[in-house]
């Protein structure tokens, strides 16, 4: 049996990793106090709620790998590891999640503790719910996207930056037709790296969060639309984007880079249902160390993978949080003629990863005066430090100027690669380290 | 305790007078229910009221 989100929370409990706040707390409050607090939150009395609210959950590299149970250390490999075994889906006729249903007049969104994170944001939003549509070939898509409350029973969508989600709707939209999905709420953390996985075609992100879990993710039917949704979750919205294009207003947004994205144009979610546990827990995503942690995982995985597609002997990888965990990544090599140059652009081939830094096997990547250092004495920069322009971006960087495209338009960027290898040509014996005479030999205190 | 309606006229009010974040909007409701604002809310969002300025502040349409 995989572990659920809930079954996740309990464990988190028992070992001491969760702080119940049993006091009422007024909802506005919600994003602060999750900020502020040194442990996951589960927040049992939300003023004017019947449903109690969770969050904070991966706000640190600690934390996210707490909820997963893996080793800090091991967030990438793990994940890879578990990318090479894929476990189907599997539809269930009976849900947890399903154990009150309201549809119609009854679905109302403010029965929800809908929190408002950042001060600037449009509104209050939903930033934690998995998204499933039905995709080719009988594949059902999943992604996590961010739901700006508009009425009791509309969100808006954040459909602008390139995503599997937007192909579908610009398909639908073609045939000026609704695209339905689901929205899953309480959804453990590896069904949400995996949704937030760049899964190659003919492959579905469920199919990999089974190979993570060991067993396979369950789903069932939704009421009122044609698209499962996850059987084990706390909380299922289900509905369909309707076909009106980028014509709402949504945002601005305290994204994951830790700064606003702007105002945008974008599609509105129709609720259809409102399913959930009968004691249902609402799961809220923190901005933006919470998102910035959930995408290490997935990077370091993806790093890991392309190197070792492109023969390279990768020894470490490591993405660095002041790029939001995403944008900067640092790769030790064990490096043949040309390998530096090699590495660099199969790591920024990847869509998100806008800067690269390679260096050699024996530098440590978690230290940053050591990574400082190759770059310092093994850079020339006008041999060294690749370029490329006109590459895929996302629209969060303020640099790519996002204020200045048209509705729906998407950005590009430059990319930067530094190859902080030994250069060929160089003998290794001239960045030979100083070492201290006789330091393996004496003890401190061995001369008190 | 007002209701949805009140709330909602008091939020076309603060917007009638200048544009406002959902921030700014919800520190001059600080004696009304979170749950309240955002019915009262949603019942401009439904009647098409809120509209956006050239900087993505709120104000009232129609």
């Amino acid at each position: 049996m995989t572990e659920t989100f809930r079954a996740m929370l309990t464990r988190l409990d028992k070992d001491g990793e969760l702080l119940r706040l049993g006091q009422d707390v007024d909802a506005r409050h919600l994003s602060a106090l999750m900020v502020k607090a040194d442990k996951p939150v589960l927040f049992e009395h939300v003023r004017g709620y019947d449903i109690p609210l969770v969050g904070g959950l991966f706000w640190t590299r600690k934390r996210l790998a707490q909820a997963l149970a893996w080793p800090e250390s091991e967030l990438g490999t793990r994940f890879l590891a578990g990318l090479q075994t894929r476990i189907e889906p599997e539809l269930t006729e009976t849900a947890p999640v399903q154990e009150v249903v309201r549809t119609g007049r009854d679905v109302d969104l403010t029965a929800l503790p809908i929190p408002f994170l950042a001060e600037k944001d449009g509104g209050p939003y939903i930033s934690a719910g998995v998204v499933l549509a039905r995709a080719d070939a009988g594949i059902v898509n999943a992604g996590v996207y961010r739901l700006m409350y508009r009425c009791r029973d509309e969100t808006g969508i954040d459909l602008v930056t390139a995503s599997d989600l937007r192909r579908l709707y610009e398909a639908a939209l073609g045939r000026k037709e609704p695209l339905p999905i689901s929205v899953s709420l309480g959804a453990h953390p590896v069904e949400l790296l995996s949704a937030a996985y760049k899964a190659p075609p003919g492959l579905g992100e469920l199919t990999i969060a089974g190979g993570l879990h060991g067993g396979p993710v369950r789903l069932a039917r939704c009421r009122t639309i044609d698209v499962p949704a996850l059987a084990d979750a706390e909380i299922v919205l289900e509905g369909a984007l309707l076909p009106i294009g980028w014509s709402e207003d949504e945002g601005p947004f305290g994204e994951f880079a830790g700064m606003y994205g702007d105002l945008k144009w974008n599609p509105v979610f129709k609720v259809s249902a409102i399913t959930h546990r009968r004691d249902a827990v609402f799961h809220a995503i923190q901005m933006p160390w919470e998102n910035a942690w959930l995408g290490a995982a997935v990077t370091e995985a993806q790093v890991w993978d392309v190197l070792r597609r492109a023969g390279v002997d990768v020894v470490n990888v490591a993405v660095t949080e002041g790029s939001a965990c995403r944008f900067s990544v640092i790769a030790a090599i064990r490096k043949r003629a040309g390998e530096g140059k090699n590495a660099l652009m199969a790591i920024l081939s990847l869509p998100d990863t806008k800067h690269a830094i390679v260096v050699d096997h024996d530098i440590d990547i978690f230290d940053p005066t050591q990574v400082e250092w190759a770059r310092t004495f093994c850079v020339q920069a006008d041999r060294d430090v690749v370029v490329i322009e006109g590459v895929r971006a996302k629209h969060i960087d303020p640099s790519v100027k996002p204020w200045e495209l048209g509705k729906g338009e998407l950005p590009v960027t430059a990319k930067m690669g530094v190859d902080a290898t030994i250069p060929e040509g160089i003998p290794r014996r001239y960045y030979e380290r100083i070492k201290p005479a006789f330091l393996d030999e004496v003890r401190i205190d061995a001369d008190r | 305790m007002p209701t949805a309606e009140d709330v909602a006229a008091r939020i076309a009010r603060l917007l009638e007078d200048k544009p406002r974040t959902f921030y700014e909007v919800l520190r001059q409701l600080g004696d009304v229910e979170y749950r309240t604002i955002l019915q009262a809310w949603g019942a401009l969002r439904e009647r098409k009221r809120l509209g956006r300025d050239a900087e993505g502040y709120y104000l009232l349409k129609g």
